[in-house]
This record gives C-alpha cells, sequence and structure tokens, in this order.
C-alpha cells in the first residue's frame, strides 16, 4: 500500500476516464482521474507517471503538458508524462512536444496496463542509471 | 596425387608448395651418401693402383736403364758413338720409351741419341729417378767395370698408358657408384614407404575419419614403433567415443528435462542474441522466428505489434542487464517485464508470462528467460472477471429495486409468466403459425422487452428484441409458408429460454434478499395496523392468534440486513478485517423478539470485533485467515427461534475471570478488555444483554475454545440450545 505508484490521468472523457481508473486500480496503483486541467497541478505531487489526453477542449495535450511542466520545474521528483492517443500523426509529435512517450491503442485497457508498467519500469531504470 | 579421393592425397598439407616426402628426402640423402661414400672409395682405389701402376713403371724403368746402362759401358768406353747409338736403338721396340739419350763425361750435347732433337736434351742429367705426370727420367751414370765414370745415361719411360687406364678406371669407378647410390636409394625408399608413409597415411587416414565423427581403428598393426603409435591411436579413439557417448547422454538428459518442463526455455547474450539452447516448447512455441542470432526485442515486441514504449523499456533492461555480473542479477528482475503477448500469424496471440534469470555458463551477461503460456488462464480469468462483473451489475440492479420495493418486481415476475405461459399454449398445435398467433407473440415479446428494460434484465430485453424482430419479418409470410414454420420452431425455443431467464432473474433476486425466498411473499401493510392486531389477537392462543403472530413476525435477514456493513465499518476502526455470513434468513423471529434482537445482535457483534476476532497479522500467524468471520444463525425453535452468534476469534480471554466461569462475563464492570472505546471494554455488555432478553423469556449462553472461537447462544427459556449448529459455508 505505502509504496503504490500515483498515476494522475487527464481525458476530457469521463467514461474513458471511470474505465482506466478502475483497470488500473485493479493492477494495485492509486490513481488520480481529471477531466480538468485547472487546478489539476496540485495532484502532480507525488506522482509516478501522468498520462494525457491530446484533444482537450480548448487546448491540446501539449498546452496541458506544457503547464504542468512549470508546474514541477521545481520538484526534486519529476514524473514521466505519457500522451495516450490512437491518433498516430499526434503519436509522432510527442516527443517532439515534449512527452517522454506514448501510449497507444487507445481504448484497450489490457494493452494500457502493459504499457503503463514498461513506463514505470523506464522511469525505474533511468532513476538506478542516474549518478547519485 | 591429381584428382584422388584419398584424403591423405587431397591434403592441404600434401598439396602446398614446397611438400617433398619423406621417402623423397630420404632416397636423396641415401643416394648423396652412397653416391660419396663410393666416390670416396673409387678416389682411394684409383690412387693407390695409379702408384702402383708408377712404381711398377719406375722399377722397370730403373732397371732398363741398369741393363742399357752395363751393356753400354764397354762402347763408352772407348767413346764408341755408333755403338752407343745401336745399343739405344734397341729400346725403340720398347713403346714405353719415349726417348733415350747418352752423354759422355763432359758432353754437352748427347753423345747418341734415341730420338734426334727429342725432348731429353733438355732435361735434367742428374742421376736418379725423376717421376712426371706422364713420364719418368731415369738417369744414371755409366761407369767402368773399375768405376771409372764413363757417361750418364738418362732413359725416359712414358707414363701415357697407365694414365689412361687410370682414366678409364675412374669412369668405370663413377658409373658404377652412381648405378649402386641409386639402386640402394630406391631399394631403401621402397623399405621406407612399405613400412613407415604407408602406415602413416593409413593412420593420417584413419585420423581424418576420427575427426569426421567416425568409428574407425587402425588394423594389422606391426610391432615396431609405427604399430605402437598404432596402438595409441586406437586407444585414443575409443577414449574420444566414450567421451563424446558420455556428453551426448548429459546433453540428452538436460534436454529432456528442458523439455519436460511447461515453460518455453531460452537463452540470450547480453546484446539480446539468442543462442542455441531452448526447451522443446520453446521450438513449438516460437517456431522459425526463433532462430540462432534473432534479437529476443523482436520475438517479444515486433515493431508491428508492440507499443514503442514496451520496447524501450525492454531494451532499456537488456541493456543493464546485459552488463550486469551475474551475482548482482537479482536487483534487476522487478525490473523486467512479467507479461508479454506473442503475436502468430496464424492471429493465435499467445499471453506469455515472462521471467528472467542469469543463465549459467563461461560468461557474464547470459540471460535465461522461462516463459509459461497464461492464455488459456488469463482468458478463463477474464470471462470470470467479466462475469462477475455482469453479476455484480446485476446484483446491484436487484439491490435498487429492492431498496426501491421489490414487490414492483415480483408482480411482473408473476404477470411474465403468466403471459409467457399464455403465449406458449397459443402456439397450439405444430404446423405454420396463424397470423393471429404471430400478432399475439409480437405483442407479448414487445411488451416483454420494455418491461425487462425497466428492470436491466439485459439477457432478458436481448433475446426479447431478438424473437421480436423475427417475428416483424413473420407478419409479411404468406399463410401456411415456411418462414412460418420457422418462426413456430424460434418461438419456442426462445419461449423456453425465456423462462429459464425469468427463472434465474428471480432467483438471483432471491439471492440478493436479505430475507431469501420470503421476499417473493412480501406485501406492504401499515406498520400501526400490525401492531393494533398483535395487540388485540396477538395473545390468543388459537389459530387467529398465530396468524397474526405469523404477520407480525419478521424475517431474520430483515434484522441482520445491515448489519454486514456495519461490522465491515466496526472491524475498519479497529484495524481488522471481518465477514459477516448469515444463516436462516428466512426464519420468522416473533415481534417481541425482533423487536430488542436487531439492538442485540449489533452489541453482540461489536463484542466479537473487539474482544474475539484478532488483527490481521495475527490472525496470519497463527495459521487462520486473514478476515474473521462471525456468523449469525437462527432456526425455528419451541416457543420461538435460537440465535447464534459464533466468531472465529481468541475465544474469550478467561485470564480476566481467573479461577471463575464465562458467567462472570455477565457481571457488570467486568471485560477481557484492558482498554475501552467504542467498540467495548466498559464491562457493561453483555450483562445489560442477558438482563434485556430475559425479560422476553429468552437466556444467553457463553460457549469458548481458546484460539478458536467464541459463541453467544439466545433461545427461549427451558430450550438446552445445545443441538448441532452447522456451519454456513457461504455468506450473505
Amino acid at each position: 500500500m505505502v509504496d503504490q505508484p500515483v498515476i494522475v490521468v487527464v481525458d476530457d472523457s469521463e467514461i474513458i476516464l471511470e474505465r482506466i481508473k478502475a483497470r488500473l486500480e485493479m493492477e494495485g496503483y492509486r490513481v488520480i482521474t481529471t477531466a480538468q486541467t485547472v487546478g489539476a497541478a496540485r495532484h502532480l505531487k507525488g506522482a509516478s507517471l501522468v498520462i494525457i489526453d491530446w484533444h482537450m477542449p480548448g487546448m491540446t495535450g501539449g498546452d496541458v503538458l506544457e503547464s504542468f511542466q512549470r508546474a514541477v520545474a521545481s520538484s526534486a521528483k519529476r514524473p514521466a508524462f505519457y500522451l495516450y492517443t490512437s491518433d498516430p500523426t499526434v503519436s509522432a509529435a510527442a516527443k517532439h512536444a515534449g512527452f517522454d512517450g506514448t501510449f497507444v491503442n487507445k481504448g484497450d485497457d489490457e494493452s494500457l496496463v502493459q504499457q503503463v508498467a514498461a513506463a514505470l519500469r523506464i522511469a525505474k531504470l533511468k532513476a538506478r542509471a542516474a549518478p547519485a | 596425387m591429381g584428382h584422388s579421393t584419398d584424403p591423405v592425397k587431397r591434403s592441404p598439407v600434401r598439396a602446398a608448395k614446397g611438400f617433398v616426402s619423406v621417402a623423397s628426402r630420404m632416397a636423396i640423402v641415401i643416394f648423396a651418401l652412397v653416391a660419396a661414400v663410393s666416390a670416396l672409395v673409387a678416389f682411394e682405389l684409383t690412387r693407390r693402383e695409379e702408384g702402383h701402376s708408377i712404381e711398377s713403371k719406375r722399377l722397370a724403368g730403373s732397371m732398363l736403364t741398369e741393363l742399357l746402362a752395363d751393356s753400354i759401358a764397354p762402347a763408352l768406353d772407348f767413346a764408341d758413338g755408333d755403338a752407343v747409338h745401336a745399343s739405344l736403338t734397341m729400346l725403340a721396340k720398347n713403346h714405353d720409351v719415349v726417348d733415350a739419350a747418352v752423354w759422355g763425361p763432359d758432353d754437352r750435347e748427347p753423345l747418341a741419341e734415341l730420338r734426334d732433337k727429342g725432348p731429353l736434351a733438355t732435361a735434367s742429367r742428374e742421376p736418379g729417378i725423376r717421376v712426371a705426370r706422364d713420364h719418368i727420367d731415369v738417369a744414371r751414370v755409366v761407369k767402368s767395370p773399375v768405376g771409372k765414370p764413363l757417361g750418364t745415361l738418362l732413359v725416359r719411360v712414358s707414363l701415357a698408358g697407365e694414365r689412361a687406364a687410370v682414366v678409364a678406371a675412374k669412369k668405370r669407378i663413377f658409373w658404377l657408384a652412381f648405378a649402386l647410390s641409386a639402386l640402394v636409394a630406391a631399394l631403401l625408399t621402397a623399405v621406407v614407404r612399405r613400412t613407415i608413409i604407408s602406415p602413416l597415411a593409413a593412420l593420417e587416414r584413419a585420423a581424418r575419419r576420427l575427426s569426421r565423427g567416425e568409428l574407425i581403428e587402425v588394423e594389422n598393426l606391426r610391432l615396431d614403433e609405427i604399430g605402437s603409435l598404432g596402438h595409441t591411436f586406437n586407444h585414443m579413439g575409443r577414449a574420444i567415443r566414450e567421451r563424446e557417448q558420455r556428453i551426448y547422454s548429459v546433453n540428452t538428459r538436460l534436454q529432456g528435462l528442458l523439455d519436460t518442463m511447461r515453460q518455453a526455455i531460452i537463452v540470450f547474450d547480453g546484446d539480446g542474441r539468442l543462442e542455441r539452447e531452448r526447451s522443446r516448447i520453446a521450438e513449438q512455441l516460437l517456431g522459425d522466428a526463433a532462430g540462432p542470432n534473432t534479437s529476443i526485442v523482436d520475438i517479444l515486441y515486433p515493431v508491428e505489434h508492440a507499443s514503442g514504449v514496451e520496447r524501450e523499456a525492454f531494451r532499456a533492461w537488456l541493456g543493464v542487464a546485459g552488463a550486469v555480473s551475474r551475482d548482482r542479477f537479482d536487483e534487476l528482475v522487478d525490473l523486467a517485464p512479467k507479461e508479454a503477448r506473442l503475436h502468430r500469424d496464424d492471429g493465435d496471440d499467445r499471453i506469455l508470462e515472462l521471467e528472467f534469470r542469469a543463465a549459467a555458463g563461461d560468461r557474464d551477461g547470459r540471460v535465461m528467460l522461462l516463459a509459461t503460456d497464461v492464455t488459456s488462464q488469463r482468458r478463463l480469468e477474464r470471462t470470470a472477471e467479466a462475469r462477475e462483473r455482469e453479476h455484480q451489475k446485476q446484483l446491484g440492479a436487484m439491490r435498487r429495486l429492492l431498496a426501491g420495493g421489490g414487490q414492483v418486481f415480483v408482480r411482473f415476475l408473476t404477470s411474465a409468466r403468466d403471459r409467457l405461459g399464455r403465449a406458449q399454449r397459443d402456439l397450439g398445435s405444430p404446423g405454420p403459425l396463424t397470423q393471429e398467433s404471430v400478432e399475439h407473440a409480437f405483442r407479448f415479446v414487445h411488451t416483454l422487452r420494455a418491461e425487462s428494460r425497466s428492470f436491466d434484465l439485459g439477457a432478458v430485453e436481448e433475446l426479447a428484441l431478438g424473437l421480436e424482430l423475427e417475428l416483424a419479418g413473420a407478419r409479411h409470410a404468406p399463410p401456411g409458408s415456411a418462414p412460418l414454420v420457422v418462426m413456430r420452431k424460434s418461438l419456442e425455443s426462445g419461449y423456453r429460454e425465456l423462462s429459464t431467464l425469468l427463472d434465474d432473474a428471480e432467483a438471483l433476486f432471491v439471492e440478493s434478499s436479505p430475507i431469501g425466498r420470503r421476499v417473493l411473499e412480501q406485501v406492504t401493510v401499515s406498520r400501526a395496523d400490525v401492531d393494533e392486531l398483535m395487540g388485540r389477537f396477538g395473545a390468543r392462543n388459537d389459530d387467529l392468534g398465530r396468524l397474526v403472530s405469523r404477520l407480525a413476525a419478521r424475517p431474520f435477514g430483515e434484522l441482520t440486513s445491515t448489519l454486514g456493513d456495519d461490522a465491515t465499518r466496526w472491524a475498519g476502526k479497529a484495524h481488522k478485517r471481518v465477514e459477516v455470513v448469515v444463516t436462516g434468513r428466512e426464519v420468522l423471529v416473533p415481534a417481541r423478539v425482533a423487536e430488542r434482537l436487531s439492538g442485540v445482535l449489533a452489541h453482540l457483534l461489536r463484542n466479537a470485533i473487539a474482544h474475539g476476532i484478532e488483527p490481521e497479522e495475527r490472525r496470519l500467524e497463527l495459521g487462520k485467515h486473514a478476515v474473521g468471520r462471525i456468523e449469525l444463525s437462527c432456526r425455528e425453535a419451541s416457543g420461538g427461534v435460537e440465535i447464534r452468534v459464533h466468531d472465529d476469534g481468541a475465544g474469550f480471554d478467561t485470564t480476566a475471570f481467573a479461577g471463575e466461569t464465562l458467567e462472570a462475563a455477565f457481571e457488570p464492570g467486568r471485560s477481557t478488555r484492558k482498554t475501552a472505546d467504542e467498540l467495548g471494554g466498559f464491562g457493561v455488555g453483555l450483562g445489560a444483554v442477558r438482563d434485556e432478553l430475559k425479560e422476553i423469556g429468552y437466556l444467553v449462553k457463553l460457549r469458548s475454545e481458546s484460539g478458536i472461537g467464541a459463541s453467544v447462544l439466545l433461545g427461549p427459556e427451558g430450550r438446552a440450545t445445545e443441538g448441532a449448529w452447522s456451519t454456513s459455508p457461504s455468506s450473505s
């Protein structure tokens, strides 16, 4: 319970948020979901992973990322930011926009579980390799 | 040499430039040696022979000169030149004499000479014998009988014959020596070939065949060094074969061990390249995709089918795992993927559970993957999860129904069954349906579909919709036509299925009801009316009194419906976990007991949680299930009902009542807890419970078994309440 990774999910669809939350909590993660970007930055403290949808009302996932990155700029531990999309053109632009990676096959909950686990492993491997 | 199939002759060493056979070397050496020895011998022999010849000639010349000197001495004494010349002329018949000349004692010119102006004119006349290359000069002083020197005689004898004989002998000897050397060399070469070269070639052929894995032994070995080498070779061959058989046997056992394991076992190097070792299941699972040097990344996460982040994560892990030493590999196990989806071209993708270990071997960086195919298991789990979610969804729907009044649903079930029965009868005798039957059926299923939607009966709704669509099509079919025959069959099987679904819905409804099957008999009545009935007729000891009492009674399940949630909440505050199991939900509890029972049961539950049920960690240490179990049971008894509250906790802690019976627990102020909180510990509960129930003629008894659990038994006065209580296997 103590070491459950915290995952923040940002999407404008409540149905998608509900499904993702239910599935990831089954895997033992603590999941915070929000459809609102305003005030969402407070959830980032202690988060290991942030999953962001691209097509948000009034802004793109890149805008959300930018605001989140400003919010955690001074934090000692920065979460990994991943884009969640099935759009290949958006996916291709993710790294350029500043995301650490992309989760594909949106809607496939099983695939999401595997990709989340992989992203958290990448973060741990990077932390292990980083100089003390 | 040439196009031989003999492996010896095709040997690259033999084909190399500068190869010279041992036999040839020996032949050359032997030839040279024999020739040199022969030449030396011949030289010495001819030299000696030449010496002998020259000596013989010298002696002959000396004798001849002596004789001649003696014969010309008188003539020379009288200075008779003619006589001297005549004597010299006699020498001309001797072909060996080249020239002869005589001088007087003071003559500078020869007195007589065999040849005029011959070679002796300038030769030395010093007495003696002088041997030159091709002649011998013998000079002698001619003396008179009294010893008076009369002159000098010089005779030159030729050595040409001897020299020519020596040259001829040398030539003969040369050719003889050459022939002898060649013969000896050839003979020795033949012997060496037979005794050394051929056996060595045979050994070489045998060695090559052995290197190719053939079973070969050299035969016909002689008793010499080569034969000894052959024996050693055969021994070496046998030893190699034995070792190979042992290695093969070990490998076969190991491979058999790998193959009997239910996991696919693969080994790869630090760069992720597959190595040869693998189990049979790995071969079957991966097929041709897993050849040597294939990348494990491409097998588990092919670019076309896997997500980029999974590939990236595995590559990153591989980079670290391949570089770390074997004894530090365990640090990385948690960072490896636990599961992967193996894509197959036939569409039958497999889900693999992955376990990585450092592979044993002569170098670090090798990794062994044990992959278990859990596809069937996952599918079952997902199917079960989906069904459970569906079931919970239906239960939730039923609970909402109950909360809103289950009687409406009961009326629906009753009505639906009646209409279904009429619809089944309306199908009539076998044969095509009539249009009227079609219309009746259509209206029935159409109404049923709407009703089932309102009660969240998804399966019923779906089936009704299917029948409705078929009936819509059959509406326009000509009378007596085949579609109407088919429609009959569809309706018959559809109605049977509907009946089953309605039964299932009822069973689900009863299952989710706290009062079980009694919910089907519930009606809504006014509590005030019931109380009035009880007041007027409840005390009567006749049928009417008993009927009224039954009306006022309440199902045990109704009284305990909220206790499950309450117990979970109370346990949570005490950092414990419990589940409450209710049996006898349908048993009717008399009104006077029901009024007090909810409070009593709540009190006893709190007691059980506070005093009996252990914390989760303690329960696990004791080998118990982490979640404590509290059973609330009710059964009919003469004069009322018997109720038992049983927990599988620690039992009553009798050290608090040292030396006394459990009855002491009922005394005011007595508690087994050292501290008090909202759950208990004030020492007032059990006594109050007993007093309250005593007012209505019920007794309370305690039973406890240390470490096993405790029971509180409630029953009418005069009942033993000792009959066996069965343990319920299910929870409500």
